[in-house]
């Protein structure tokens, strides 16, 4: 029955994010619909996913959509009209997609093309070949560790995306004459209107005594994060978890500080300059483990010729590019806080 | 009953698939835009992970001595990785929405496209 119900507790959660007129509410909604989502992944098996959904889809993305709100204006203003046209090319996808749910397979069966095709192999060879117990693990940095490397570049590369786009800004802006009026009148507007609420989510030293207790609580709370952030990504080989999942934690750490203590504790603990230097250095790890496995004489990401045992030298192989996975994610992640939050303290 | 819901989890993918579609088209507000975005995607990743759901299955974590089915290990690793590739990008989205409203002061599109034809 719970199979049935948190599938439409989904679509109801879907549908409302988008006919809400408070952005804000429309956030909150979609951070509970990720949280159904993460229940949704555990109930299909998928705890892996689960994982990094609780902590990307619930946590992450929502203090990230709310930091931007507080830039900007946190009402939609568009009319609440229907647009007939969207409306009849949305009702045609669905027309045509369900249609073309008549031919698909029934799922839960284990005879359908997607299980039988090479999956049977991993399942049954994956422990022999890289000491992996979580298959899961197994073919993310093993059988497609190419994959995985593209995937991390992908993450660093966004990460510096986000460096380039905030970071550039200050210097350019004072060249720009031409639009300086406007650009000046604007950025007066979103001060004020981020200004309150950022002194919610941001405290200063003026009022240290009123959070007090959220002070103490995370102060307590962010040594067993980081220990069990840690934890995910060095456990990936015997139960769920990995560098993925893993560094998303880490990074969630060092937002909570940041949230509760302020951008200028944190970076007292975490500098901008180590954190940039962890960006790329964990793509290094990565990339420097598949180029050390070519010096053995074996390919590129070939972990088992890294140690006369190959069992033994895959697993270390592994655990090494996990490690790599973990420290780009957790920057990347705390990039995307820090360099988001940092603009207002700029102007 | 289990025959009917054989196919459940198709028809709640359509669903959501189409309710973010309608979103990105129809709503003006670019922040809402993303969302809708974020909803299109995960109904993406629920096709997917749907897949590899077998009747009777367990968690794809080898256990040595018992005779087990598992889950196909293979969607999950995909989709995982999807989802930190999926943050990062909506990161970057967001921080062009930032500019986009430093810019016009505005993030409602059709306001910001009038603005447009008005400078031209």
């Amino acid at each position: 029955m719970i199979d049935v119900a948190i599938p439409l507790f989904l679509v109801v959660c879907g549908i409302a994010v988008l006919l809400m007129k408070d952005l804000m509410s429309s956030i909150m909604i979609f951070s509970v619909y990720s949280l159904m989502m993460a229940i949704e992944w555990v109930r299909l098996n998928a705890v892996d996913v689960a994982i990094t959904e609780a902590a990307v889809g619930a946590g992450i993305s929502t203090v990230l959509f709310m930091i931007i709100l507080s830039r900007t204006k946190s009402v939609d203003e568009s009319k609440k009209s229907v647009n007939i046209l969207a409306l009849l090319v949305a009702v045609g996808v669905a027309a045509i997609l369900l249609y073309g749910t008549l031919d698909l397979p029934n799922l839960r069966n284990s005879n359908i093309a997607p299980n039988t095709h090479i999956t049977p192999y991993y399942l049954e060879n994956s422990y022999e070949e890289t000491g992996q117990l979580n298959v899961v693990a197994a073919i993310l940095a093993s059988y497609r560790g190419y994959d995985t490397l593209g995937e991390t570049t992908v993450v660093a590369t966004a990460g510096l995306c986000l460096i380039l786009l905030l970071r550039g800004r200050n210097s350019k802006q004072s060249t720009k004459d031409t639009q300086k009026d406007r650009v000046t009148n604007l950025n007066k507007l979103s001060v004020d209107d981020a200004g309150v609420k950022l002194s919610e989510m941001n405290p200063t030293g003026a009022d240290k005594d009123k959070d007090i207790i959220k002070k103490t609580v995370t102060k307590f709370l962010i040594p067993f994060i980081q220990l069990f952030g840690l934890y995910v990504i060095v456990h990936g080989e015997l139960g769920p978890g990995g560098g993925f999942q893993g560094g998303v934690i880490l990074g969630v750490s060092v937002i909570v500080y940041s949230l509760v203590f302020g951008l200028k504790e944190s970076q007292k603990r975490m500098s901008i300059k180590t954190k940039d230097l962890l960006v790329s250095s964990g793509v290094l790890i990565y990339g420097g483990i598949g180029v050390i496995a070519l010096f053995f004489g074996g390919n590129y990401l070939q972990y088992n010729v890294l140690l006369p045992d190959p069992k033994f030298a895959s697993t270390l192989g592994i655990m090494g590019i996990e490690i790599g996975v973990g420290i780009t994610v957790a920057a990347v992640m705390i990039t995307l806080f820090y360099e988001t939050v940092r603009l207002v303290d700029n102007d | 009953m289990i025959e009917l819901l054989a196919k459940y989890n198709y028809w709640i993918v359509i669903i959501l698939l189409t309710t973010g579609l309608y979103g990105v088209m129809a709503r003006q507000n670019l922040i809402k835009k993303i969302i809708a975005l974020n909803v299109f995607q995960t109904a993406v990743l629920l096709f997917y992970v749907s897949m590899s759901k077998i009747k009777g299955g367990t968690a794809p974590i080898v256990m040595h001595g018992q005779e087990h089915i598992y889950d196909n290990p293979l969607p999950q690793v995909l989709m995982l990785t999807a989802i930190v590739v999926g943050i990062s990008t909506t990161a970057v989205a967001l921080t062009i929405v930032m500019h986009i409203y430093r810019e016009y002061g505005t993030i409602e599109e059709d306001r910001i496209l009038e603005m447009n034809k008005h400078n031209d």
